[in-house]
């Protein structure tokens, strides 16, 4: 039987969606000069959305070298091909440098109490350290260097933390939670692992892995996504319960403001898609050992993961309107176009060199 | 009725891939009624005995599902009707709390689904079993692997299937009395 | 943790591992190093039951505790208890499902000793409520009085997750012990032990079937138990966190709690197998590798636990809140200063030496580094219950806790109960698991 060389398939592909890009960019690119404000929300919800899926899979790679599992081998050349995206990933963030004043409160009307930390130079000598850091780990992996796994995932840990202050929390400026690093760190988790899934069943059904993935390993993956399912789930009910239990005006207005009248039915179906439907499905075993339906579960997930940031941004700046912009979704897609794009450059270098 | 003077056969073996194997050509053979015994679970042999699958966890999913929705249940019940009380100003049916009880309660009802109806699927605790009369089936719980075919089933009769069980060239063959 | 020397020494067979594990409680005779531990372990459970009956006759007023600190050593003790018995678990239950098979030299004692740590915890809040008799008012039962117990209140909780963690964890130790119990009855030469093994192993007969449906539920037993092990200290970070007082009300508490206590259960899992496999010999069982998995997993789980010292400390700061900040000044230079600091050299610094190989490959460091754990988290439970409530809100109700002769009797009594039944269970039940241990040494053919 004939199999297709890796590269064809994924050439039409690859060029296809950087010709989507461009369309989809350019289509943003005029909604930056028709509605600047909307063009950063948006963009900046989007951009959070993909860096999960690159910072999570150099976390992958990392966790792969420290905890070794069938699993790591099949999925390892997708996790690294996701993680080389970062250059991308961080030239997608510039737009957002002019957008600052836009999107963070604390810009306008500086929180007194909170000056030394949030002021903007200091905002951008922090950004350029997570990113020195997140390019020293990426190379560092990408040249075989294993070794930094461990300290490695320390330093994942605290910059993706404080990163998280910074482009999130800070959205509201009064507000503070402790978890919201863990919160992060298990998002991106799961971001990635479901991008994996996604990208390995498509490969496995086009016959283009040079290892046999068998249902084994998809189990194994499909545990891994379950117990990121469950980690989500815990910490997003353990932030939940204290702060409602605390009711504190500063914090439970958070809530009110996401779970209130008119944001409830976003976080509905957030507890459906991001737990409740995604934690029974994966509970069966037939399930997890079949490419095709673990891949729909995990798309389902990243839909999820895309309204979890939506959710967890978009309130701060429009508390009343749970209402999607079509530059949300133009972003969303421009960005992902131009990252699969990249993704799959290195992927069919990765293929090619696991083949031969 | 018409009771077997024995209960059965039992065939030793040394190590589990001969019990595998011996159990596979039994069953190739015809022989329905019967069982093997070994000191560790063995990976493939009760499909080889026939055996296809356990309901197992669908009970232990109804168990945790009973036990969530149970405890929800019983607190919203206590809270909202049978006792109202003002706490801290929260209201009656503060379902962010319950959900720690009913959780707990979910998991204490699926772990003593599973136990139990394992115990009782095994038919356990099970104070006699003709087999300990054979002396030497102590060793099936350190390091000695055995096949028994029992007398009820149909195709069993004492000679035919002696020889059968030698023809697998067991370590010993015993007869187990009732 | 794929490679590295064997899990189990080659030269084992699947007869030499049970007879080794069964010689130490059917054959062989106790040793005299058993019975010097199991006195002292019993004379102290004695001062242990001296506290108690005094604190029963005399009241809680021969405890430190008073306004404004309320929560003393009984909370610090129940905290530091239930954290120690979150391993045994946690191995038998995550470890299996990982698939990690270093598990089952570790996982039998592992998951006694998390019998024995709840029970000693569970001791604490009962004793603490002032009139331990009406325990039971905390269940929900149609009682006379009419009064449910306050579902809204992170107290309750505590008692419906350590009751369905205690139940559970018995469970899934005797279904675990199941088949090892026949194993006993088959071996064992005297009646008395014949008759007692083979009532409480039901007339396990190893069939294949039996073991079929066995696998599955102790594998269920384990998906139900991972969830459970981590429910349990949660709702203990609950009973600080729903609170709203400095140093209590934080959302990171919740995991860093479970990270900690999973932390102390393998400080306390190495303090224990160490001198073990010395004494019985089980070196060849219980691996370099067994210390230095356990190792990598508490340094694994306390650099979250610094993870969350290092954000409770920025948060305070970043939160711009008075009382936050103050809590956490309080913490670093106050008078229980001297605990932070102790933690902080405990938990922060001594673990880091795990880094290295040659100090995971060191028996006797390994052991001083997890006792030093053990006494890190215990202080660590020490200085958050007692700063955020010894100096409040309001300066003119601030105060001091000074524990008394009582408290520090109780507590060494929880210590002497949990090495008694200890050492019991060495003494009558097989302290590794039988069929486990076969399964890996049967040669794969």
């Amino acid at each position: 039987m004939e199999t297709v060389t890796p590269g064809r398939s994924l050439d039409r592909l690859q060029r296809w969606m950087l010709g989507a890009s461009f369309v989809l960019l350019a289509a943003c690119g005029v909604g930056l000069l028709w509605t600047p404000t909307q063009f950063f929300r948006s963009w900046l919800v989007a951009w959070l959305f993909w860096l999960a899926i690159t910072l999570g899979s150099a976390a992958a790679v990392m966790l792969h070298h420290l905890a070794d599992g069938a699993w790591g081998r099949a999925a390892r050349p997708v996790f690294e091909s996701a993680m080389l995206t970062l250059p991308l990933v961080a030239f997608l963030f510039v737009p957002l440098l002019f957008g600052l004043e836009r999107l963070y409160p604390w810009i306008r009307d500086p929180v007194q109490e909170k000056a030394p930390y949030l002021n903007v130079p200091f905002f951008l000598v922090r950004t350029a350290v997570y990113f020195a850091v997140w390019f020293a780990l990426v190379r560092l992996l990408d040249r075989r260097h294993l070794l930094v796994s461990a300290p490695g995932l320390v330093l994942y840990g605290l910059t993706i933390t404080f990163a998280s202050i910074d482009w999130v929390m800070s959205l509201e400026p009064h507000w503070t939670s402790t978890i919201i690093g863990l919160h992060f760190i298990a998002g991106q988790g799961l971001s990635s692992f479901a991008a994996a899934l996604v990208a390995l069943a498509f490969l496995a059904r086009a016959r283009l892995l040079p290892i046999e993935v068998n249902a084994s390993h998809f189990r194994a993956l499909g545990n891994l996504l379950l117990m990121f399912v469950l980690l989500w789930a815990y910490l997003s009910y353990s932030q939940l319960l204290i702060i409602w239990s605390g009711n504190l005006p500063e914090e439970i207005s958070w809530y009110l403001r996401r779970a209130g009248p008119s944001w409830r039915w976003v976080a509905l179906a957030l507890v459906g898609l991001h737990f409740a439907i995604p934690f029974f499905v994966l509970l069966s075993r037939r399930v997890k050992e079949q490419a095709g339906w673990l891949a729909v579960v995990a798309a389902v997930l990243l839909l999820a993961r895309a309204v979890d940031i939506f959710w967890l941004v978009v309130p701060a700046f429009q508390p009343d309107r749970p209402v999607i912009h079509g530059l949300d979704v133009l972003a969303l897609l421009g960005m992902g176009a131009l990252w699969i794009a990249l993704f799959l450059r290195h992927l069919k270098g990765r293929l090619a060199y696991a083949r031969s | 009725m018409n009771f077997p003077p024995i209960y059965g056969l039992l065939a030793e073996f040394d190590t589990s891939a001969s019990l595998l194997k011996a159990a596979r050509q039994a069953r190739a053979e015809g022989y329905r009624t019967m069982d093997a015994f070994s000191p560790m679970p063995v990976e493939g042999l009760s499909e080889a005995l026939g055996f296809r699958h356990t309901r197992l966890p669908w009970i232990v999913l109804a168990g945790g599902l009973f036990g969530a929705a149970g405890g929800f249940f019983l607190q919203w019940y206590l809270s909202v009707i049978g006792y109202p009380l003002n706490v801290g100003g929260r209201p009656y049916n503060s379902w962010p709390a319950f959900i720690v009880v009913s959780f707990e309660l979910a998991i204490l009802a699926a772990a003593f689904a599973a136990v139990l109806s394992m115990l009782a699927c095994n038919g356990l605790p099970q104070p006699y079993h003709p087999l300990f009369n054979v002396p030497r089936f102590e060793s099936a719980s350190r390091d000695r692997f055995f096949l028994c075919i029992e007398a009820a089933d149909p195709s069993f009769d004492p000679d035919k299937t002696r020889r059968f069980l030698e023809s697998l060239k067991p370590h010993e063959i015993f007869e187990v009395p009732h | 943790m794929g490679s590295g020397p064997p899990v189990i020494e080659p030269s084992y067979t699947v007869a030499t591992v049970t007879d080794k594990i069964s010689s130490v409680v059917l054959t062989r005779r106790t040793p005299v190093g058993w019975i010097i531990g199991f006195s002292v372990a019993l004379l102290l459970t004695m001062t242990f039951l001296t506290a108690v009956l005094t604190l029963f006759a005399a009241g809680i007023g021969i405890w430190g505790v008073n306004v404004p600190v309320a929560w003393g050593f009984a909370i610090i003790n129940f905290v530091w208890w239930i954290g120690i018995g979150h391993a045994g678990t946690l191995i038998s239950a995550i470890l299996l499902l990982m698939q990690q098979k270093w598990r089952q030299s570790i996982n039998r004692f592992a998951e006694a000793m998390t019998l024995f740590a709840v029970l000693c915890a569970a001791v604490f809040p009962l004793l603490h409520l002032g009139r331990p008799k009406f325990f039971y008012w905390l269940f929900p039962y149609p009682s006379l009085h009419g009064v449910p117990p306050q579902f809204r209140s992170p107290l309750v909780w505590d008692v419906f997750a350590v009751a369905t963690y205690f139940t559970v964890s018995l469970l899934f130790w005797y279904v675990g012990l199941l088949p090892d119990l026949a194993t006993f009855r088959d071996c064992a030469k005297r009646k008395l032990a014949k008759i007692v093994y083979g009532v409480l192993a039901m007339g396990w007969r190893g069939s294949a079937i039996h073991w079929h449906r066995y696998d599955t539920a102790y594998l269920l037993l384990a998906g139900l138990a991972t969830p459970l092990v981590v429910s349990v200290h949660t709702v203990v970070s609950f009973d600080f966190a729903t609170s709203i007082l400095p140093g209590w009300h934080t959302t990171l508490f919740p995991p860093y709690f479970v990270a900690g206590a999973i932390y102390s259960g393998f400080a306390m899992v190495l303090v224990l197998a160490i001198p073990l496999r010395a004494a019985y010999g089980l070196e060849g069982l219980i691996t370099p590798r067994h210390l230095d998995n356990m190792a990598k997993i508490m340094l694994a789980t306390g650099l979250i636990v610094d993870y969350g010292y290092v954000m409770e400390a920025f948060f305070a700061w970043y939160s711009g809140n008075e009382a936050e900040r103050f809590m956490m000044i309080n913490r670093m230079i106050g008078p229980y200063a001297p605990a932070f600091w102790a933690t902080i050299a405990c938990n922060g610094l001594a673990i880091l030496a795990l880094w290295f190989p040659r100090v995971r490959r060191n028996v006797p460091a390994l052991f001083g580094i997890a006792l030093l754990v053990l006494v890190g988290m215990w202080l660590e439970r020490f200085f958050i219950v007692l700063t955020s409530l010894h100096r409040d809100f309001l300066p003119s109700s601030w105060g001091m806790y000074y524990p008394t002769i009582w408290d520090w009797a109780t507590f060494a009594g929880t210590i002497g109960l949990f090495f008694t039944l200890l050492f019991l269970f060495i003494r009558f039940l097989p302290l590794i698991s039988m069929f486990e241990v076969r399964a890996l040494v049967e040669p794969k053919t």
